[in-house]
């Protein structure tokens, strides 16, 4: 379908992901939203919770060229700087990333309209229709770019598309309602029940997203709800049992487990961030917590199972 | 692709071994020690057959070659040395000694003289050669075929244009003579249903009804006779095997072990000289038949072709009437597959490097439609594909035809093979296949019945190739036509005179361009009309001749041109890094006028020294062929249309179809070695894009953006084989629904997109680990993480190493 140039708002998105295989059935393109209401510790992509544009840096990839530097309308290039980039004085105009030619200096995060956007995703239709996959959008949080992603979600239907969503449940229900016409699934994160652990740990309380989780199910939205599996802090049994009597008291009985990765912590230095995470959260999960928290959920009744495929024992 | 160099890369001997602890538990014992001794058997070499074959030609030197080989070849089968294990029930090896390579110097001797007293020392395949036979092949052997051989006779009459394309690498001619000899569709059936007395009986008949005033009258009857000769030769084994068992069976350790040595006694005394009854019978036929092919041909890759059509009628009613079970046919199965691996060929040091560990290939065809257009597949299909997942050999090498009918169960149990980190086969597209053959004009039946030679080489039904004789170094070309004719590196021959390839338009560039890559072409050809009346006269086959089609009512040999059809294959090596270069120049030089072609060629020549910031500018800001921007796909699908124009307007010196490829084996590193910096940013030696493939690491955007750039390409112009090989992590595979998905986009890529071949390596430890130490070369190696598939080398180093263990796990499931 052609899309309305009025209604061609762009949206800013993170990246790309085709040939992706855990975000609903067949194969898959996920489209990642920049922008996040919440801002988990463990957050796995840390780029992506900032709403606004922003540079990244890896160091080595650099070659030392200094067009950057010339490029650079902000003087916010330092080459005696840890981290190269004033974050003061960087406006996230592009200029840097344009020009550095090893891509040392990198974009996050790039403006797509609708229609191009629909196009980028449209590549792999064939595959999509071999396979019964589809699009998926995640984020951050998709729902923060409600407009966009509402015509995004309209346009892919209209193209025939089959489509996901993956929110952390944080939204306006209204909001959530509206999008409901042009979801095939939903994966709705359950992270924290405990509304003050999970404002301790994601920064934002948990009332509206619990909400949002009974509402989806009471209207037969077609919804998996889904656990990251962070040691300690959400594969906790006082956790697991409070999210296994959550899903029976509103009637489901299976959960999606996504391990967690330490992966994203290098990404840190690539924003400039200098914290360094808990000890915690700087090695992976391994293979006996992730089944010792299927256990758990067992144990109440609840059948989990990894999104990622059968666990390898170790 | 290779059945391709990182496939070919894990086989290594003591990758090998540890296959063998990997393979399935549940083999019998005496496959388990059949499997285990030839994956443990040193290589060694086999004189018999060189010094026969010599004998033979020095004894009568009047006599046609075709009878001087055949004689040869039949004095090597009555002399072999042969014995028969306390295991085996299939009966026969081509060599003395439980893992040999037999040598053919005739066909090329400077190497064997060359690097004769390095057989036991090189850096990778060794073989071991005792003193006096060193001796005996040096004084006896190869002094007589010195500047002798049929390859010495082929260069002295090529041009010198030609030896300044060979020695700069920039064409390699094959033809047979080198490396590769991706033979033809061998009528096994032939000899199931006829048998070699039937075979020696047509060619008597044929022989009698030879005109008086025929003017090739002298031919066809030394023709015939080499057959009869020939087939003889292999009845001949047969018999010693037969009275050896007989003879074993009184002194046989057990009462079943007399039992079952007297049914070879028999089997061998039958087949196959007579056609063959019973499923054993046949195995013993073929098996026997193959060792007659190896003692005349350089032997290193004999397709067996598609087995599932030509044993199936002997399986099916053995197990509906003769009381065989499914199991015992598999474990004769497994005995065959298990044969191939006593195989070996002495190559080259050069040639062997291309191999990449792996010398010879035999590779049978599976699946696919029959002649009548409607699915072939049946139970020993299947059976077939259980033997291959047992053992886990580096032979026979396994190709799968697959088409949109192809039954489910039979999709799933290739796929399921195919990512299981076996790493043992490779999937073909029959649509394509098919209507490329027909569009050259083969018949629908023939073009059906295709079978895979060796690689990714397909042949029809009843022709003669060879579809790998010659190579042409894509980006090589590129670097001469950029400097006048002059290579940029390791100058060696003389200069051409080019013009300048200085243009106001891209156009313009690329017209010029492509009328380099013609004269390239037809030279090309020119010097394998050459190669081809060498063969003629100095290679003829009568042993492959009785089993290809056409032959005997002909009266030619296959080299003379008898076979129904023919065809001959040239490569272009490196089209990804072609297109990625042509597109970087059309890009800077033209569209956007940012330097001048001098610019660009001065870089090139200085290997980009003092140019890193442009080198990483075209590395990582220019359309990239593997990421679906048809800026640069579309160049590479010009190219290949290109080609096949200049290659229909001639027919080859046996009046075949000329034949475009686009594989590489482990070429594209080697031949990347001698090939300056190219515009796509890579440096100076490095390797090529292999087979129709992006360049290494260039893929960025996943797998199904790759595929559908190499897609853009049309196969149907590509029949003498494009390899695509991916690499997966075996992450990528942990469960029955990512499989799934595998199989989806393998359908996806064949059906819905016209792809023609894929392979899948599943990318091992080692590879991780290299990735780990060259991240910049291992962008395309994707992983699975965190619900995605995520690039390897952006994983921090913990994970890595998680990925690591993780893929160790998988990789032997
Ligand atoms: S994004 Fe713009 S302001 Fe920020 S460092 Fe780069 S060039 Fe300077
Ligand atoms: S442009 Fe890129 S490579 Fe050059 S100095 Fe800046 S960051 Fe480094």
């Amino acid at each position: 379908m052609d899309v309305h140039p009025e209604n061609d708002m762009t949206g800013l998105v993170l990246d790309i992901q085709r040939y992706s295989l855990d975000d609903g059935p067949g194969i898959r393109t996920t489209v990642f939203l920049k922008g996040c209401p919440l801002s988990c510790r463990w957050c796995q992509n840390p780029e992506s919770i900032s709403p606004a544009p922003e540079i990244g840096f890896r160091a080595e990839r650099c070659i030392g060229c200094r067009t950057c530097q010339k490029a650079c309308p902000a003087d916010a290039i330092m080459f005696d700087n840890a981290d190269r980039i004033d974050r003061g004085r960087c406006t996230a105009c592009g200029a840097c990333a344009e020009g550095c030619p090893s891509r040392a200096m990198f974009a996050v995060g790039k403006r797509y309209s609708i229609s191009k956007l629909l196009e980028e995703v449209k590549r792999d239709a064939a595959f999509y229709e071999e396979s019964g996959g589809g699009v998926t959008l995640s984020g951050g949080e998709p729902t923060l770019q409600f407009d966009f992603t509402l015509a995004f979600l309209k346009a892919c239907k209209e193209a025939g598309l089959n489509t996901a969503i993956e929110t952390n449940g944080l939204a306006a229900s209204d909001n959530l309602r509206k999008l409901l016409p042009y979801l095939d699934r939903i994966y709705f994160d359950l992270k924290i029940i405990n509304s003050v652990e999970h404002q301790r740990l994601t920064g934002a309380d948990n009332r509206q997203i619990l909400e949002n989780a009974r509402m989806l199910v009471e209207c037969r939205a077609p919804v998996d709800f889904r656990l990251p599996v962070v040691p300690s802090m959400t594969a906790n049994k006082a956790n697991i049992s409070e999210i296994g009597v959550f899903l029976k008291k509103v009637g489901v009985r299976e959960i999606g487990l996504c391990p967690y990765h330490e992966n994203w912590v290098t990404k840190l230095s690539w924003l400039g961030r200098r914290d360094s995470p808990p000890a915690e959260l700087q090695k992976p999960l391994t293979s006996e917590e992730l089944l010792s928290v299927i256990d758990m959920f067992s144990q109440e009744g609840i059948n989990a199972r990894s999104v990622e495929g059968e666990i390898a024992a170790r | 692709m290779t059945t391709t160099a990182s496939r070919k890369s894990a086989i290594d001997d003591s990758e090998l071994i540890s296959a063998a602890v990997a393979a399935r538990g549940d083999l019998s014992p005496r496959i388990a020690r059949m499997r285990e001794q030839v994956l443990r058997a040193p290589r060694e070499i086999s004189l018999v057959r060189a010094r026969e074959v010599t004998k033979a030609v020095k004894q009568n030197p009047d006599r046609p070659r075709a009878i001087q080989l055949a004689l040869g070849m039949k004095e090597a089968l009555r002399k072999l040395p042969i014995s028969i294990s306390d295991d085996e029930r299939i009966a026969g090896a081509h060599g003395e000694k439980t893992k040999c390579a037999v040598l053919y110097p005739e066909v090329k001797s400077d190497f064997l003289i060359a690097e004769l007293q390095n057989f036991t020392e090189r850096e990778t395949l060794r073989f071991s050669i005792t003193d006096e036979e060193k001796r005996e092949l040096r004084e006896e052997i190869l002094l007589f075929w010195k500047n002798k051989s049929a390859f010495d006779d082929m260069m002295s009459r090529q041009s010198e244009d030609i030896h300044f394309l060979v020695d700069n690498i920039a064409i390699v001619i094959q033809n047979d003579f080198n490396g590769a000899n991706h033979l033809a569709h061998i009528d096994y059936e032939k000899v199931l249903q006829k048998g070699f007395e039937g075979i020696i009986d047509e060619a008597k008949a044929a022989m009698a009804r030879i005109e008086s005033d025929d003017p090739e009258r002298e031919g066809k009857k030394s023709f015939y006779t080499s057959v009869i000769i020939a087939s003889e030769g292999v009845i001949g084994l047969a018999s010693r095997y037969s009275q050896l068992a007989h003879a074993s069976a009184s002194g046989a350790t057990s009462h079943e072990r007399a039992q079952e040595l007297r049914e070879i006694a028999e089997i061998c005394e039958r087949v196959p000289a007579k056609p063959a009854r019973t499923f054993q019978e046949a195995l013993q036929a073929v098996w026997l038949t193959f060792i007659g092919i190896a003692q005349l041909d350089v032997g290193q890759e004999i397709p067996l072709g598609r087995v599932d059509q030509y044993l199936y009628p002997y399986y099916r009613s053995d197990v509906e009437e003769g009381g065989l079970t499914r199991s015992e046919a598999l474990e004769l199965l497994e005995e065959f597959y298990i044969k191939f691996n006593k195989v070996t060929i002495l190559g080259e040091y050069a040639v062997t490097k291309v191999n990449d560990g792996n010398t010879s290939r035999y590779e049978l065809t599976l699946g696919g439609v029959g002649k009548d257009g409607k699915d072939a597949t049946n139970a020993f299909s299947y059976l077939a594909l259980e033997a291959v997942n047992n053992m886990r050999l580096i032979s026979p090498n396994v190709a799968v035809r697959l088409h949109p009918d192809s039954p489910e169960a039979f999709v799933n149990a290739t796929t399921n093979l195919m990512t299981n980190g076996a790493n043992v086969m490779h999937v073909f597209n029959d649509e394509v296949m098919v209507k490329g053959a027909t569009r050259l004009g083969w018949p629908i039946q023939a073009a059906r019945d295709y079978v895979l030679t060796g690689c990714v080489e397909p042949i029809p039904g009843s022709t003669y190739g060879s579809p790998c004789s010659a190579f042409i170094n894509g980006p090589k070309i590129l670097e001469l036509f950029l400097n006048g004719g002059r290579p940029m590196i390791s100058v060696c021959g003389d200069e051409q005179d080019l013009p300048s390839p200085k243009c106001s338009s891209f156009a313009e560039f690329y017209g010029k361009f492509t009328d380099y890559l013609r004269s390239i072409l037809e030279k090309t050809m020119d010097a394998l009309d050459i190669a081809c009346e060498i063969q003629k006269r100095l290679l003829p086959n009568p042993i492959l001749s009785a089993l290809i089609d056409g032959t005997v009512e002909n009266g030619k040999d296959i080299k003379s041109g008898g076979a129904r059809y023919n065809l001959l294959g040239i490569d272009l090596l490196g089209i990804g890094t072609l297109a990625d270069s042509l597109a970087a120049i059309r890009k800077i030089v033209y569209d956007e006028r940012q330097h001048n072609l001098e610019e660009v060629v001065e870089w090139l020549k200085s290997g980009f020294r003092g140019y890193e910031k442009e080198r990483q500018r075209l590395l990582n800001h220019l359309p990239k062929y593997g990421n679906n921007d048809p800026y640069v796909d579309e160049i590479a699908k010009d190219i290949v249309d290109f080609m096949d124009e200049v290659l229909k307007e001639k027919r080859t010196y046996r009046n075949g179809s000329w034949v475009l490829g686009l594989h590489s084996e482990a070429h594209h590193v080697y031949q990347g070695a001698i090939v300056a910096a190219m515009p796509n940013g890579r440096p100076e030696g490095e390797m090529l894009s292999a087979g129709a493939g992006p360049t290494p690491g260039m893929d960025r955007e996943g797998p199904t953006s790759s595929l559908r750039s190499m897609a853009t390409i049309d196969y149907t112009k590509v029949y003498a084989g494009a390899s695509c090989n991916m690499r997966f992590n075996p992450t990528l595979f942990s469960n029955q629904e990512s499989v799934g998905q595998f199989a989806s986009m393998l359908k996806t890529y064949f059906f819905r997109l016209g792809g023609q071949h894929l392979q899948v390596t599943v990318a091992d430890t080692e590879t991780l680990r290299k990735a780990q130490q060259h991240p910049e070369k291992y962008e395309d190696l994707f992983v699975r993480i965190a619900g995605y598939s995520a690039r390897f080398i952006d994983l921090t180093k913990p994970t890595q190493e998680e990925v690591i263990r993780r893929s160790e796990m998988c990789a032997c499931g």
